[in-house]
C-alpha cells in the first residue's frame, strides 16, 4: 500500500476512499493516485470518504470534448449528474495505455470507441460495491436502494456515498449489468460541456499559462532547415540585455531564457548562428513534385491491398478513365503554440505539457535528464488545439536541454513562426488513380498509387523510447529510434500513407492499391485525419469524374456502386435529402457531393457554393453522420463543424512550401485560416443507430475537399485536382 | 517610469519599458492569463482586450499607449458574473478547445455595445479578425444573436451550477 501511495504522490495526486482494482492489464503497478481511505475501482474512479467523485481521465481534452463525453460514461451508470464529478488530469498508468496503440495517447479518434463500454462498466462496478456496502450496513435489500447523484437513496432517507466507501472495499467486484438504454438519463443528451465556463471565463488553464515560483520563458532559434544543427554561433550581447537571464546550446539551436517573452524574443534576434546544413537544404517544392511524379512512374512500390486483378479489369472494361492528384504539405497551427513548462533538481523533473503522448514526454525527459522514470512527472494541461501536432514531442525535449542547461525552472514557447516553420506536416502526395466501368456505370477494377512519405519513421523516433522494452541497453533504444526515418522509412508499409485509399468503400471485383515511399526530409506527422486528408480527396473526386464518365448523377453513381457499403449510402441518401440535392438554395449556386468512411464513423457531405470570378464561396454544407452509438449529440455536430471548417481551410487556403529546405510561410498572413466571413452556414444530421460508437474528432474532415472540388466542377466544368483549389491558375 | 493604467477596474502601476506589448505585461509581468497569445503579429485576434471600450489586439499595443486608460481583459469582463456573452457562449456550447475564446468574446462584447443588433453582415465585419481553428464561428454568429436578444434562449440546454475547477488557473 505504501508503494501506491508513494507513486501517487509522484504523479501529484491524492486524496481518500474507494479504489477498486480493476486492472486492464492485470499488473501490479501501482495505481496512480490512492489514499488508504479512497474507494478506487480503478484508475479511472475514486469516491472519497467526503463524498467527493472524482474521474481520472486518461484522454486530453483539446477541444474534441472528450472531458464532456468521458464523464458522462461514468455519470451514467453511478446515475449522477456529470457535473457533478470532478473531472482530473490522469497521471500515468498501464491502464491508461490505449490498446489501439500499445502507449497512452489521445489521437486515432479512439476514447470513445475504446472506452465506451470499460468506463460505463468501471462506474456501474462502483455502483452495485456501493450498493452491496449500503445494503449490508443499512440491513435492507440492495433492491431497495436507489444510487442517485451522489447518494444512496432509501425511502426518504439519503446518505452520502462517501459513508459507505470504507464498506465497499470489502466487496468483491461484481458482474454487472450496464443501464438499458431506455433507462439513460445523460447518454444521447445534450448538455452544457464541462469545460465549457472555465473557456468562457478565461480561467482554464492550457500549457502556456502555467506558473511557477521565478518562472523564466524560453525561446529557441532553431536551424531554419528542418533537421539542422549549431555549427557555430554568437550571442553578440543578447545575454546582457535587459531581462535576459541566460543564453545556452541545445543540440538544435540557441536558447534564450529571459523574464517574458517579449525579453526573450528581442533578445534572439541579436544572436547569429552558422548552422550545419541537412540534405533538405538542396530541396525545393517544385523539384518535390516533379520526382514525386517521376516517382509514381518508376517504381511499383509496395502492395497496400490487392484483390483479382485490377489491371486486367480495368483494360478489358467499356471504359477506363484515369487521373492524377497532387496535395501539399500541410502545418497544423493550433491557436496555443507548442510550450513545454520543466523544473527539474538533481532528483526530479517535472514537466507541464498540452501533450497527446504523456509517457512519450516522459520517456524524452528520462533519455535527456538521466533520471529514472519514476524520477519524471509529466503533468497534463488542457490543450488550445491538438489535431495530431501534439503527438509530436520536440518542444518536451527542447525544453529540458533547456532546464538542464540553466538549472532553471523555465517554459518554452514557440512563436507563431516558430510552430508553422517547425512543425511536423501533413506528408505532400502524388496520387494516380484509375479505374474501368461498364456500360451501366458499375466499376469493375479500381488503382490507385500513392507517392508520398510515411509519417510513422517521424513518430518511432519520438515513440521509440515509450514503446521499446525496457530491458535494452538506452544506448540501443536510442540507437534503433535514430534509425527510423532511414530504415523503418523503407521497410514498412505506412498505414497513414494508405489509409481511406484502402476502404475506398464502392463495390467492385478487384483492386490494386499502392503506395512509393518518397521522402524529402521535411519530416511528417499526424494531422486531423492523417492520411484519409489525402485518399478521401483522391477517390472522392475521381468518383465524381466517374460519374460523369458514366454519365451518371453523382449521388446516383455512388448509390449504384455501394451496394454493399449501406452505411455509407445511408449518409448518402441523408444528406442528399437534408441539403436537397439537385435544388440549390441560391440562385446561381452548385451543388458536390462526397461521402467517405474513417474512425468508425460515415460522413457525407454536401456542399453548395458559387464561383464568381475565380473565387470559390461556400455558403451551406450539411453533413450526415453514423457515429454508431451518440453519447453527447451536441459535441458530435461541433465536431462535424469543426472538422468542415478544418477541411475548408485545407482545400481553399493551405500550403506549405519550402526553398531550399525552408518552408516559406510563417504566420496567419501566409498562411492563412479560413475567417467568419469566409464560414458558411453547417447542418448536421446524425443518423440514429446502435452501432458500436464511432470516432467523431476525426471523420468530419475528409469529406468536404472532394464534396467542394465536386461543386466547382459542376459550377465551372473544371476539375481542380490539385489542393488547395485555385481557379485562377 | 511606472506606465499607470485602470486594469480590469483596479489601478495599476507597472515598471517596464515602454515598448513592451500589453499582451506580455498582461501575462508575464501581472501573471493575468486570460488574455491570450497566438501571433504576435495582430493576425489572429486571441490577445483581444478591451482599451476604452474598444477592441484592441493586445500584442499590436505598446503598454506606453495605454497610459492614464481603462483597460478590460476577459477577467474583467463580467465585473465578477457572467457577461450575457459569456453566458450566450456557455448556452451554445461554443468553445471547443477554448483558446481563442476570450479574444472572441472580448471583440463580440464591443461589438455589441456599439451595436446592440448586429446583422450577419455586422458580426462577419467585427469578427473576421478572431482566428478559430476549430471552426466555432457558427455558434459564435448563434451566441452574438443570442446575446443580442434575437434569439429564444431557453431552446439550448442552461449551464449545470458547478464548473471544474481542477484545471483552472
Amino acid at each position: 500500500m505504501s508503494s501506491r501511495r508513494d507513486f501517487l504522490k509522484g504523479v501529484g495526486l491524492v486524496g481518500g476512499g474507494l479504489i477498486l482494482d480493476l486492472s486492464l492489464t492485470a499488473c501490479a503497478t501501482p495505481l496512480p493516485h490512492s489514499e488508504a481511505d479512497d474507494f478506487e475501482p480503478d484508475a479511472w474512479l475514486q469516491i472519497t470518504p467526503d463524498n467527493d467523485i472524482r474521474f481520472y481521465l486518461n484522454s486530453v481534452e483539446m477541444g474534441q470534448g472528450t472531458m464532456t463525453g468521458m464523464t458522462t460514461l461514468i455519470a451514467e451508470e453511478l446515475n449522477t449528474e456529470p457535473y457533478m464529478i470532478e473531472v482530473r488530469s490522469a497521471g500515468l498508468h498501464p491502464d491508461y495505455v490505449n490498446p489501439f496503440y500499445g502507449v497512452q495517447v489521445t489521437g486515432g479518434s479512439t476514447s470513445m470507441r475504446l472506452y465506451y463500454d470499460v468506463l460505463r462498466r468501471t462506474a456501474a462496478q462502483a455502483r452495485e460495491m456501493l450498493r452491496s456496502a449500503a445494503a449490508t450496513e443499512l440491513g435492507v435489500d440492495g433492491a431497495l436502494l436507489e444510487i442517485r447523484d451522489k447518494y444512496v437513496v432509501y425511502r426518504d432517507t439519503r446518505i452520502p456515498l462517501g459513508r459507505f466507501v470504507a464498506a465497499a472495499q470489502g466487496v468483491s467486484r461484481p458482474d454487472v449489468t450496464l443501464k438499458a438504454e431506455q433507462d439513460f438519463r445523460f447518454i444521447g443528451r445534450e448538455s452544457i460541456r464541462l469545460d465549457g465556463a472555465m473557456k468562457v471565463r478565461g480561467t482554464a488553464q492550457y500549457g502556456i499559462d502555467v506558473q511557477l515560483p521565478e518562472l523564466y520563458i524560453a525561446m529557441v532559434k532553431r536551424c531554419p532547415v528542418n533537421g539542422g544543427g549549431v555549427e557555430s554561433w554568437r550571442d553578440n550581447g543578447a545575454a546582457t540585455l535587459p531581462g535576459v537571464k541566460a543564453v545556452v546550446a541545445i543540440p538544435n539551436g540557441i536558447a534564450v531564457v529571459a523574464e517574458t517573452y517579449w525579453h526573450a524574443q528581442r533578445a534572439l534576434k541579436n544572436i547569429s548562428v552558422s548552422w550545419t546544413l541537412p540534405d533538405l537544404a538542396t530541396r525545393s517544392s517544385e523539384d518535390i513534385s516533379s520526382e514525386f511524379a517521376e516517382l509514381a512512374v518508376t517504381e511499383s512500390g509496395r502492395s497496400a491491398l490487392s484483390i483479382g486483378d485490377a489491371t486486367r479489369d480495368i483494360e478489358s472494361a467499356s471504359r477506363q478513365h484515369a487521373a492524377t492528384y497532387r496535395l501539399p504539405y500541410l502545418a497544423h497551427t493550433t491557436m496555443e503554440p507548442m510550450n513545454c513548462t520543466v523544473r527539474l533538481s538533481q532528483d526530479l523533473c517535472e514537466i507541464w505539457v498540452p501533450t497527446q503522448v504523456p509517457p512519450v514526454c516522459a520517456s524524452i525527459a528520462e533519455e535527456v535528464t538521466g533520471l529514472r522514470r519514476n524520477q519524471i512527472q509529466v503533468h497534463t494541461t488542457l490543450s488550445g488545439g491538438g489535431f495530431g501536432r501534439r503527438l509530436s514531442v520536440d518542444y518536451v525535449m527542447e525544453a529540458t536541454h533547456i532546464a538542464k542547461a540553466t538549472g532553471l525552472p523555465i517554459k518554452l514557447v514557440f512563436s507563431r513562426e516558430d510552430d508553422v516553420q517547425h512543425d511536423y506536416y501533413r506528408p505532400a502526395a502524388h496520387a494516380d488513380i484509375r479505374a474501368g466501368l461498364d456500360e451501366r456505370g458499375y466499376i469493375t477494377g479500381w488503382y490507385q498509387k500513392n507517392v508520398n512519405p510515411n509519417i510513422l519513421p517521424y513518430a518511432f523516433q519520438e515513440f521509440a523510447t515509450a514503446v521499446l522494452p525496457a530491458w535494452l541497453p538506452d544506448g540501443l533504444v536510442r540507437g534503433m529510434a535514430n534509425l527510423g526515418p532511414f530504415v523503418y522509412g523503407k521497410m514498412l508499409m505506412d498505414p497513414a500513407s494508405t489509409e481511406g485509399a484502402i476502404e475506398f468503400g464502392y463495390d467492385c471485383q478487384s483492386a490494386d492499391v499502392r503506395h512509393v515511399q518518397a521522402d524529402p526530409g521535411l519530416r511528417t506527422g499526424y494531422w486531423r485525419s492523417v492520411g484519409h486528408s489525402i485518399n478521401a480527396f483522391v477517390v472522392e473526386s475521381f468518383a465524381d469524374e466517374l460519374a460523369h464518365q458514366a454519365g451518371l448523377d453523382p449521388l446516383q453513381f455512388r448509390l449504384n456502386n455501394l451496394q454493399n457499403n449501406p452505411r455509407l449510402a445511408a449518409v448518402l441518401r441523408q444528406v442528399a435529402e437534408a441539403g436537397n440535392w439537385g435544388k440549390p438554395s441560391l440562385s446561381g449556386s452548385v451543388q458536390g457531393i462526397a461521402a467517405h468512411y474513417s474512425f468508425g464513423s460515415y460522413v457525407a457531405e454536401l456542399v453548395e457554393a458559387s464561383v464568381v470570378n475565380n473565387d470559390i464561396r461556400v455558403h451551406k454544407v450539411t453533413v450526415a453522420i453514423d457515429c454508431g452509438k451518440t453519447v453527447n449529440p451536441d459535441i458530435v455536430k461541433a465536431q462535424m463543424e469543426g472538422g468542415v471548417i478544418f477541411g475548408l481551410t485545407a482545400a481553399l487556403h493551405s500550403e506549405i512550401t519550402i526553398q531550399d529546405g525552408r518552408v516559406q510561410q510563417s504566420n496567419f498572413h501566409d498562411y492563412p485560416l479560413l475567417r467568419m466571413n469566409e464560414a458558411p452556414e453547417i447542418e448536421v444530421c446524425i443518423l440514429s443507430s446502435d452501432a458500436a460508437p464511432g470516432g467523431v474528432g476525426e471523420p468530419g474532415v475528409p469529406p468536404v475537399a472532394p464534396a467542394l472540388a465536386n461543386a466547382v466542377f459542376a459550377a465551372t466544368g473544371k476539375r481542380l485536382r490539385n489542393l488547395p483549389l485555385r481557379l485562377s491558375y | 517610469m511606472p506606465t499607470t493604467f485602470t486594469l480590469n477596474g483596479r489601478s495599476m502601476a507597472v515598471e517596464v519599458e515602454a515598448e513592451m506589448p500589453l499582451l506580455w505585461v498582461l501575462r508575464d509581468v501581472l501573471k493575468l492569463t486570460g488574455t491570450k497569445f497566438g501571433c504576435g503579429a495582430g493576425l489572429c485576434g486571441a490577445c483581444t482586450v478591451h482599451v476604452g471600450g474598444q477592441a484592441v489586439r493586445a500584442c499590436m499595443t505598446p503598454v506606453s499607449t495605454v497610459q492614464g486608460a481603462q483597460v478590460t481583459t476577459i477577467e474583467g469582463l463580467g465585473n465578477g458574473q457572467d457577461h450575457p456573452v459569456q453566458q450566450a457562449w456557455l448556452r451554445h456550447n461554443v468553445a471547443q478547445c477554448g483558446y481563442c475564446q476570450p479574444g472572441q468574446i472580448m471583440s463580440a462584447s464591443a461589438l455589441l455595445a456599439e451595436n446592440p443588433n448586429p446583422s450577419d453582415e455586422d458580426i462577419d465585419r467585427a469578427m473576421a479578425g478572431n482566428l478559430c481553428r476549430c471552426g466555432t464561428y457558427g455558434r459564435i454568429r448563434a451566441a452574438i444573436h443570442d446575446a443580442a436578444g434575437q434569439v429564444d434562449s431557453s431552446k439550448h440546454p442552461q449551464p449545470a451550477p458547478y464548473y471544474q475547477k481542477n484545471l483552472e488557473s
